[in-house]
């Protein structure tokens, strides 16, 4: 299993990450009274959306990461979860859709959006 | 009358439940040296790379395939038809579904993810009649041996094969 490389940061930038739970409920309406629901699935697949904050030999490393170890962000890897009970706790998670890189002032900003798998 | 387990029975009548109705599928044929199992529920990771889930029930493992399933109706005058719905098929499952010269045979029975080795309802081994592709899925009709439709007695007298009948 892949994991994130060490030397890149561990933790998304606080500001604009966002996580979101599976959507994994069956919602049927009845003609009267509330709708029964029941879950869909043992586990469904959330989402994190988020940000890193780069420098620009860190942006190589992570582009490298992508294309030779994720086959450009086609295979799963583990990374460091966000509100982990345990220290050192991580997420199985792959890429949603293909990463995004601005200017932050003299790093990079890299935007990515990340299914976490069951 | 088919006989639930009580869990079931309180899943089905509850207003919310955190129940799992699993439906697992054995798939054999005389051209395959060991039977195919699979599940339509991802209960447990057994693998990340790559990434597979099964179901473990009586011992044994059902591979997680997402497929959509419709039971038959309960009627005594119809043929019980089971309709499976796979989902984001690939160039793979094509080839394996027109290379049957006859059809496979697959038993589903329905499992609950909280007892998942307690059959909660089962079918008799039921055959593919029909597979159609359509979009981005795969559509397969499951059916019972057509007794219904076959003619009884099996032999008649006609013009034809007894003359001097008539």
């Amino acid at each position: 299993m892949t994991d994130w490389p060490t030397d890149l940061p561990q933790a998304f930038l606080r500001d604009g990450f966002g996580k979101k739970a599976a959507d994994n409920i069956i919602r049927s309406p009845m003609a009267v009274g509330p709708a029964k629901i029941r879950r869909r699935s043992t586990a469904g697949v959330g989402e994190y959306n988020g940000s890193f904050r780069m420098t620009e030999a860190q942006l190589q490393t992570f582009e490298a990461f992508w294309v030779s170890d994720l086959k450009q962000g086609s295979l799963t890897f583990r990374i460091p979860a966000p509100f982990s009970a345990a220290p050192g706790g991580t997420a199985l998670v792959r890429f949603k859709e293909p990463y995004s890189v601005s200017p932050m002032g003299v790093d990079w900003r890299v935007g990515m959006v990340l299914e976490i798998l069951p | 009358m088919r006989t639930l387990s009580d869990a079931f029975k309180k899943a089905l009548f509850a207003q919310e439940s955190d129940e799992v109705v699993i439906c697992l599928l054995t798939v054999d044929h005389e051209e395959l040296t060991t039977p195919f199992y699979f599940s339509s529920d991802n209960t447990s990771r057994i693998s990340e790379n790559p990434l597979m889930y099964a179901t473990v029930s009586r011992g044994r493992e059902y591979y997680f395939v997402p497929f959509d399933f419709i039971l038959p109706e309960d009627k005594s005058d119809v043929p019980p038809k089971i309709m499976l719905t796979v989902e984001n098929i690939d160039r793979q499952i094509v080839p394996l579904l027109r290379s049957f010269t006859t059809p496979p045979s697959i038993l589903v029975e329905i499992v609950l993810k909280s007892a998942p080795s307690i059959v909660e309802m089962d079918f008799p081994e039921m055959q593919m009649a029909n597979a159609t592709i359509v979009d981005s899925n795969i559509q397969i009709e499951l059916v019972c041996d057509a007794l219904l439709t076959e003619p009884f007695p099996g032999g008649t007298f006609t013009p034809g094969a007894f003359p001097g009948l008539f």
